[in-house]
């Protein structure tokens, strides 16, 4: 049923709020080990709760997802060898970075997944250093998160699921409300982190995060649907298919600059 | 007639709008903050002990002060403090500002019943009026002379002057320690992990909501043109409160999210190691002989 290297898979996975609002209607993917993979969709579309299911922070009603070749259920999750194994191997980046951030500062933000998830003081003091470093925040660790710009704060974010070391990072909209050179930062990040063969999950609406990052990219119709699903040329040439799904209007063109870098925009 | 109008409109705009006081009104409290992390960072006395200790030397002083009963001891008690405050390298005018002017402007109301005959009855002081015989109501009787008495005064600058002690202690303790390093150093001292938890997360969403509700009034200002009616604004401050709640319940579900996302299952835990040092020991020591001399001195004074 699974490959070796099958990370997740959904079979039919349909998902409704207590609203009776429908989020996803029928989800079929496969993700695999080392690869990087895009959902696209216009805002609503259902992209921020397949992600919320891939991190089994809420469940189908209908349908099957396997993660780690192993059913997802709630009753698997009440597994505390399964639940710390789980939450181990998966970060999530949240779409807004205030509610990631419930510590008192960035220092106790970044040591909370590995306490919580059982390590030592001593390696999550080393963890901790070591992740601040790399993000170049030491000088920001006594910050409480509210003395932080809104890059900094997705930054502490990224931290404090990178501190984990998870083998699968979910972003939702990881690049939006960002300035030009912190989205370059990040994206330099997430291709650091997808060359130590992780597997990552982007949610995003940014046309030259698809090109720039995605081996695989998932379009997600305002039915929420995944209705197309090939490379970012495959996708991003496909011009009628954006339109259907509301993402781009019949003015939107790519540019193409010196050194081979394309970026996608509409005017008249 | 138009510009006279517009003239007289512009000259009521003048006096700051409810919007525009409520705007301040919220700045000032994320303003304070931000000085109290500021002062919290400096190197004075307090700031370089040990949390816990901090902790303790205060609970010390405030049960001392809560032993005294001679107004001069306390007085010098409140002058002590301020020494204290000053070689923490806390501003003095504000800190006298935030304990003198506010907080005990509460017990000087409770306590002003006291000071006269019928509720402390003892030497008249200043006799106010007399009666031509005691009145009694139930099972109280207002004496035929009501007077203000030494005993009252004397019952009611104690309680003030030790409310005065206890809220400065307190305000010193929040002021040089960092709110992150207070709350884990009474998690030291046997305070329950999910107390300190739910107070850590209050403390960082307040402010967050403090700031959703600025954003609210600004945008609300931005979009007012003229004088707005009570009942508008009423209508207003429902909405945004109804506004805000929806927003704190949509946060609370995604924090609980994030935070089952790396790896919370109903047990918080917290990393924190203090290291207490030789001055700590030495302040401790300190602290034990400054309350034995206060009470000495309350000693001489009073008890002989």
């Amino acid at each position: 049923m699974f490959g070796n290297n099958v990370v997740f898979k959904l079979k039919d996975v349909s998902f409704r709020y207590p609203s009776n609002e429908e989020a996803l209607s029928k989800i079929n993917l496969e993700i695999k080990k080392g690869e990087l993979s895009v959902l696209l969709g216009a805002n609503g579309c259902g992209k921020s709760t397949l992600l919320k299911i891939l991190d089994a922070l809420i469940f189908p009603q209908e349908g099957e997802f396997y993660a780690f070749e192993k059913l997802i259920t709630e009753e698997a999750l009440a597994d505390e060898e399964f639940f710390y194994s789980f939450r181990r191997r998966v970060g999530f980046l949240f779409q807004e970075s205030d509610v990631q951030l419930f510590n008192p500062t960035v220092w106790d933000e970044v040591a909370y997944g590995p306490l919580q998830l059982g390590l030592n003081s001593s390696s999550v003091r080393e963890r901790v250093e070591r992740t601040l470093e790399n993000l170049n925040m030491k000088h920001l660790k006594d910050r409480p998160p509210f003395r932080l710009s809104g890059g900094e704060r997705k930054k502490e974010a990224i931290a404090s699921i990178l501190s984990i070391d998870p083998e699968v990072l979910l972003l939702d909209e990881p690049t939006n409300g960002l300035d030009p050179r912190t989205q370059r930062h990040l994206i330099n990040l997430i291709k650091d982190f997808h060359k130590q063969n992780k597997t990552v999950v982007i949610s995003t609406h940014n046309l030259d995060l698809v090109y720039e990052l995605a081996d695989k990219v998932y379009v997600f119709s305002e039915d929420h649907k995944i209705i197309a699903c090939g490379t970012s040329e495959e996708i991003l040439d496909n011009k009628e298919l954006l339109i259907k799904v509301n993402l781009i209007d019949e003015h939107f063109h790519k540019h193409v600059h010196t050194g081979d870098h394309l970026h996608f925009h509409s005017h008249e | 007639m138009c510009q006279k109008s517009l003239k007289f409109k512009l000259k009521k705009s003048k006096k700051p709008t409810f919007l525009e006081k409520t705007i301040n009104e919220l700045n000032n409290v994320i303003k304070e903050e931000f000085i109290a992390g500021k002062i919290a960072s400096r190197h004075g006395l307090l700031q370089n002990l040990d949390p816990r200790i901090n902790i303790i030397a205060t609970l010390l002083l405030i049960i001392t002060a809560n032993f005294i009963h001679q107004p001069l001891v306390l007085l010098f008690f409140n002058f002590w403090i301020i020494w204290l405050a000053k070689v923490s390298l806390v501003p003095i005018r504000s800190f006298l500002k935030r304990v003198w002017l506010i907080v005990p402007l509460f017990t000087v109301v409770m306590v002003i019943p006291t000071i006269f005959s019928p509720f402390l009855p003892g030497e008249p002081l200043l006799i106010l009026f007399q009666l031509s015989h005691p009145i009694q109501i139930l099972f109280w009787q207002i004496p035929p002379i009501i007077s203000i008495t030494k005993q009252g005064v004397m019952a009611a600058v104690v309680l003030v002057l030790r409310v005065g002690i206890c809220v400065s202690l307190s305000l010193l303790l929040t002021l040089t320690t960092k709110w992150s390093q207070l709350l884990k150093a009474l998690n030291k001292i046997g305070i329950p992990t999910v107390f300190i938890t739910i107070l850590e997360m209050a403390h960082r969403y307040i402010y967050l909501l403090l700031q959703t509700t600025v954003d609210m009034f600004i945008a609300k200002k931005s979009r007012t043109v003229g004088q707005t009616t009570t009942g508008e604004q009423r209508q207003f401050i429902s909405n945004s409160m109804s506004i805000l709640l929806g927003k704190t319940y949509f946060i609370s579900n995604e924090v609980y999210s994030a935070m089952t996302s790396r790896g919370y299952n109903g047990k918080a835990l917290t990393l924190a190691e203090f290291k207490l040092k030789l001055f700590d020991w030495l302040w401790l020591g300190f602290i034990i002989i400054v309350c034995l001399f206060f009470i000495g001195g309350d000693y001489l004074f009073v008890w002989k």
